[in-house]
């Protein structure tokens, strides 16, 4: 075996351990920084550092980690499927819910990347940062984003989610089970509907759901969306 | 009690490799998915992706009880639990744009915080008002349906 392709090898080792690792960790203690999406990423690149692996050697096994996304994508029927009562229950809510959330996540970007100066790239990649990254990647091409800073732009906007989300409901008055589920999922996707699970059981179901609807529309509405805010 | 702790132990060890043998299958059955629903989008030139397409006929095949939700269940769970193993390799071209990052680090909470926050409150005062309206209106319709019910056992009891 040569060089590289063991140092790929390693490379996929400490992205699954970090990843499996983090995970066991933050189940023992619910501290932030243990939180699996701070702390795998910051272990990953520290040793991709280092250890001095080129990236294209780190990509060379990790990007079939990265192919799993179109069937995690096409898991989410499960959910969907299993909480169908609740989606019946209160379809107004929902369909409100989700319609909302990605316009207000496009829109409320885009003014605040008319202020604030940010480089095209970055512009770009930010717009679709408010749903699930499977759905993210796939939506971002539309807008002309790099994919590596979107899944960056939407890591960062679930950790700040899931961080500022409770109080700020708290302070605002947000009190509804639906109601906060559904700003959580919106707001926040994955991360959000950990923290809503968190909350409560039916904030929970309702935040996965919402997250999952929002992402469906951005990939498929994507080129309108990008028609719009370019 | 000696044997007794261990037996319980082999067999709880049994009980999980048979559930992980399971999920194994169910997650390969569910990139047999992906990759047709890929294969199929690409060859009818759809605008919808593959996967989202996928998603569509799982969850039509799930409702018309052609798979059973126990099918695809645990991998499902698998996937979707452990969906942040499979970006974090995007996440490590961070260091591709080091410098990028650094110059504009601050630029970039400061839009996605805001923004978050705008996402959060607008769509909770959205739903939060509109989750009221439905509620109400469930409960009208149950009081409808009540009321209609009891007028039908009084005039069956006029009869």
């Amino acid at each position: 075996m040569n060089q590289s392709t063991l140092l790929a090898l390693i490379s996929l080792a400490i992205t699954v351990g970090s990843y499996y690792i983090a995970k066991a960790m933050y189940k023992r203690h619910k501290t932030w920084w243990l939180l699996p999406s701070i702390l795998a990423p910051v272990v990953v690149v520290l040793l991709v550092v280092l250890l001095s692996i080129p990236l294209p050697t780190y990509f060379e096994y990790t990007h079939w980690l990265v192919t799993l996304l179109a069937p995690a994508t096409i898991a989410f029927a499960v959910p969907i499927y299993r909480e169908r009562k609740l989606i019946r229950q209160y379809p107004l809510t929902i369909t409100c819910g989700v319609i909302a959330g990605v316009m207000f996540g496009l829109t409320s970007t885009w003014l605040l990347t008319r202020v604030i100066p940010l480089p095209e790239e970055l512009v770009h990649s930010v717009l679709v940062r408010s749903v699930s990254t499977p759905f993210a990647l796939q939506a971002t091409s539309a807008f002309g984003g790099v994919p590596e800073l979107t899944a960056l732009m939407v890591m960062l906007t679930g950790i700040i989610g899931m961080v500022i989300g409770e109080p700020l409901m708290k302070l605002f008055r947000i009190h509804t089970s639906l109601g906060r589920g559904v700003a959580l999922g919106a707001s926040a996707h994955g991360s959000g509907t950990a923290k809503a699970t968190e909350i409560g059981q039916q904030e929970g179901v309702v935040a996965s759901l919402t997250m999952i609807f929002a992402g469906i529309v951005m990939v498929i509405c994507a080129p309108f969306f990008a028609w719009i805010f370019s | 009690m000696q044997l007794a702790h261990s037996a319980a132990r082999f067999g709880n060890l049994r009980q999980q490799s048979k559930q992980l043998s399971l999920a194994i299958v169910q997650i390969a059955v569910i990139c047999l998915f992906a990759w047709a629903a890929h294969a199929v989008a690409t060859a009818v030139h759809s605008p919808i992706p593959g996967s989202v397409l996928g998603l569509a006929v799982v969850l039509l095949a799930l409702a018309l009880k052609i798979i059973p939700e126990k099918a695809i269940q645990v991998g499902a769970a698998w996937f979707i639990g452990d969906l942040l193993l499979f970006f974090i390799p995007p996440m490590i071209s961070v260091i591709k744009y080091e410098a990028l990052l650094k110059q504009y680090g601050f630029n970039i909470l400061l839009t996605i915080v805001l923004g978050v926050i705008s996402v959060l409150l607008g769509t909770g005062f959205v739903v939060d008002r509109v989750f009221r309206f439905e509620r109400k209106l469930h409960l009208k319709r149950q009081m409808a349906k009540h009321n209609k019910e009891q007028q039908a056992l009084k005039d069956k009891a006029g009869e």
